[in-house]
């Protein structure tokens, strides 16, 4: 397991796949949850490089995670990439209580966010090399 | 009145006078004849001798001018001397009368005289027989003259009293004969006062009989005036009252709230939908200051604003009345009055902000419904562009995913379009024989992936043949698929979700069960309203519009049929679905 990982949460199994099939080609790690629960108990365990999130999600909601992650001393230094319906809004107070370091509108390319996660993480062999 | 008793009393006293007058110039006069008799009777005593001596001798002459210097001298109305049998011997006033010559043969014995006045002296003339010697000293004329002249005057001026009473009288008599018939009438019961007058003409008391019907009728016509008066004032306070009370009744009956503000902005009154809007009563709110009906700040704040004599706008603001799931939303519209004092409409919006919230959910979960499949299209469709041409496997895979997508997105835009219909009333079913077995063929297939990918058992119980009925294909479709997708939804990993179907020759009964978080009674008793979501938080950590359900029951309905859900909560939930297989097909009411 060399490279960065990156952690994916959202309950829609079809872009969790599509995303992780795309990053793996990349060279990430990639851990999937399908709620926020999950995604912060996979986050605590493999401290990713960076998370994407959707931010509406069962149970714990994406924004309820980026709180967590921010609280905990483990994540709280872990970026976070926020997958959110356009013109949703997050408030500068919600967003001083996480790290989301970049908000990503529904539908997006895959592209656009392969390029923002290189460009928050750097490429996935850096890792591997630090590693 | 005073004029006639003014006449009778003049009357009165006028014919005493004439009486009292009368006697004593009678007895004047009485008097004056007496002593006129006793100066004849004198005078024929004294005049006896001497004509008989002169008559006895023949010396008529002698005798003519004696009688006549004593009546000259004396003023004797007469003096005369006949014989017994009435021949004139002599007359100092009447020539004429007297017998030229004497019977040679004088009577011997005198008539009796009916004069009463004259003094008649019988003397014996010796030789020849007895002569009458007739003396008048005459009446008192002058007192006779005032005697004449008074009793004319004052016979005629009694005769005139004495008619003119009896004509006052007459008329008196008439007049308040006249004035009995109207009293009689009046007292019958005339009303016309016109009626009972009667004729100036009769008396004083006809006048003053009209004067008093004139006042008599002057105060009925005030007194009918005063009571119209009255009655119109009666009238009115009674149709004032009357209509105070039936706006009062109007007011009450509104299921607005309405509040009048005294100047100082305390409650003058309010209607019975404001006390219980305001968690009161009339009673209790009557006289209390606005501010204090209002428990949030916003509301005593925006009241403050309407007490501020420069603030004269309409102001309208909304305020919660009560705290949890019994708390209403007033709309507060509040207009000051001319002359001080504002009146207050109160409008419970409490349904229309769940609603509006219901609606502002429904479209952010509608785009993030929308915005899922797009974004799984989108991914794929990037992946089928740069894949190989080679990679057919994968090609396939990203290819069978926007197939799926695709339809998603028809069943949203399906659902949603459905909604609209149904709000706006206008849904519109197209009938057509519709075979059930590919129906739920297809429903199948579509959710055993989404169940798979949920780890959970998703069992179809198809009996081996299934009728063809009368219904909108699509429309089913949708009923059904949306209550599958619900129970895939709110059943864990690891759940059953089990579809039976079966169908008689009557209807199609479909029930799906599930081992999901279940519901409380009454979540299970509105599951089926639009916007409805249970306040399981669960629940809310889940994405959905609250319309799948409400979509499904109206489109149960509209085939004729019926929808029905029984739940135990954390045990599961089975949903039963009865649709008549020919039924008549109604249209969204």
């Amino acid at each position: 397991m060399g490279g960065k990982t990156i952690l994916i949460c959202d309950d829609e199994t079809v872009i969790t796949f599509m995303l992780a099939s795309r990053f793996r080609e990349l060279g990430y790690n990639v851990l999937t949850g399908s709620d926020g629960e999950e995604g912060f108990r996979l986050a605590c365990e493999s401290i990713p490089a960076a998370i994407i999130s959707d931010f509406q999600m069962p149970r714990v909601d994406g924004l309820q995670l980026a709180k967590r992650l921010k609280t905990d001393q483990r994540t709280s230094a872990i970026p976070v990439l926020m997958l959110t319906a356009r013109g949703h809004r997050i408030s500068p107070r919600d967003l001083q209580e996480t790290n989301i370091v970049q908000v990503m509108p529904k539908p997006f390319s895959a592209k656009e966010l392969s390029a923002m996660v290189l460009d928050i993480c750097g490429p996935a062999s850096e890792d591997r090399a630090a590693a | 009145m005073v004029g006639g008793l003014l006449i009778a009393y003049a009357g009165v006293v006028a014919v005493a006078t004439v009486a009292a007058w009368w006697g004593v110039h009678s007895r004047e006069i009485a008097q004056a004849r007496n002593a006129s008799r006793q100066r004849s009777d004198a005078i024929a005593a004294a005049l006896k001798g001497e004509i008989a001596e002169r008559l006895k001798s023949d010396d008529r002459g002698a005798a003519r001018a004696l009688l006549a210097d004593l009546a000259a001298s004396q003023q004797l109305t007469t003096a005369r001397v006949t014989l017994g049998d009435g021949t004139v011997v002599l007359d100092a006033r009447d020539a004429a009368a007297v017998a030229s010559k004497l019977p040679a043969k004088w009577p011997s014995s005198v008539a009796s005289s009916a004069s009463s006045l004259a003094s008649r002296e019988v003397v014996e003339v010796a030789g020849k027989g007895p002569i009458v010697i007739e003396i008048d000293a005459g009446e008192p004329t002058e007192a006779m003259s005032d005697l004449e002249t008074f009793t004319l005057a004052g016979g005629g001026l009694c005769v005139a009293i004495v008619i003119g009473l009896g004509i006052a009288a007459r008329r008196r008599t008439r007049s308040l004969a006249e004035v009995g018939d109207a009293l009689a009438a009046i007292a019958a019961g005339e009303q016309d006062l016109k009626a009972v007058r009667v004729r100036e003409a009769l008396a004083g008391s006809g006048a003053a009989w009209n004067a008093l019907v004139d006042e008599l009728s002057t105060l009925r016509l005030r007194k009918r005036l005063e009571e119209a008066s009255e009655r119109r004032t009666s009238a009115s306070v009674v149709a004032t009252a009357t209509s105070e009370d039936v706006v009062a009744r109007l007011a009450d009956s509104l299921w607005i709230g309405l509040v009048g503000l005294e100047p100082d902005m305390r409650v003058r009154y309010c209607n019975g939908a404001a006390g219980i809007f305001l968690g009161s009563t009339r009673d209790k709110l009557v006289g209390k200051p606005a501010a204090e009906c209002f428990s949030d700040a916003a509301a005593k704040n925006e009241l403050g604003k309407l007490a501020d004599a420069r603030s004269r706008a309409r102001l309208i603001f909304e305020t919660t009345v009560g705290e949890g799931e019994g708390a209403t939303v007033l709309r507060v519209s509040a207009r000051p009055l001319n002359g001080g004092g504002a009146m207050l409409v109160l409008e419970d919006v409490t349904q229309q902000r769940i609603a509006d919230r219901s609606r502002n959910a429904f479209v952010e979960q509608a785009t993030h419904e929308l915005r899922t499949p797009l974004t799984n299209i989108r991914l794929c469709m990037e992946e089928l562009l740069d894949a190989p041409e080679s990679d057919v496997a994968k090609r396939a895979q990203h290819l069978n995913v926007v197939n799926q997508e695709v339809r998603r997105l028809e069943r949203i835009v399906g659902d949603m379009l459905s909604i609209s219909e149904i709000e706006a009333g206008t849904l519109q079913l197209t009938p057509a024989d519709v075979r059930l077995a590919p129906v739920f063929e297809e429903i199948q297939a579509d959710f055993t992936q989404q169940a798979k990918a949920k780890n959970l058992r998703l069992t179809f119980a198809l009996p081996p043949k299934l009728p063809t009925m009368v219904g909108d294909r699509d429309k089913l479709t949708l009923a059904i698929t949306n209550v599958l997708g619900n129970a895939i939804k709110y059943t864990p990993e690891g759940g059953d979700v089990t579809v039976s179907v079966r169908a008689d020759d009557k209807e199609l009964i479909v029930q799906i069960a599930d081992t999901g978080i279940g519901m409380s009674p009454d979540d299970a008793s509105k599951v089926f309203e639009r916007f409805y979501r249970a306040k399981d938080p669960r629940v809310s950590k889940i994405t959905g519009t609250g319309l799948g359900l409400a979509l499904a029951r109206d489109v149960v309905k509209l085939h004729g049929g019926d929808i029905g859900v029984e739940s135990i909560k954390d045990k599961g939930s089975t949903f039963t679905i009865r649709v008549p297989l020919s039924a008549p097909l109604r249209h969204a009411a």
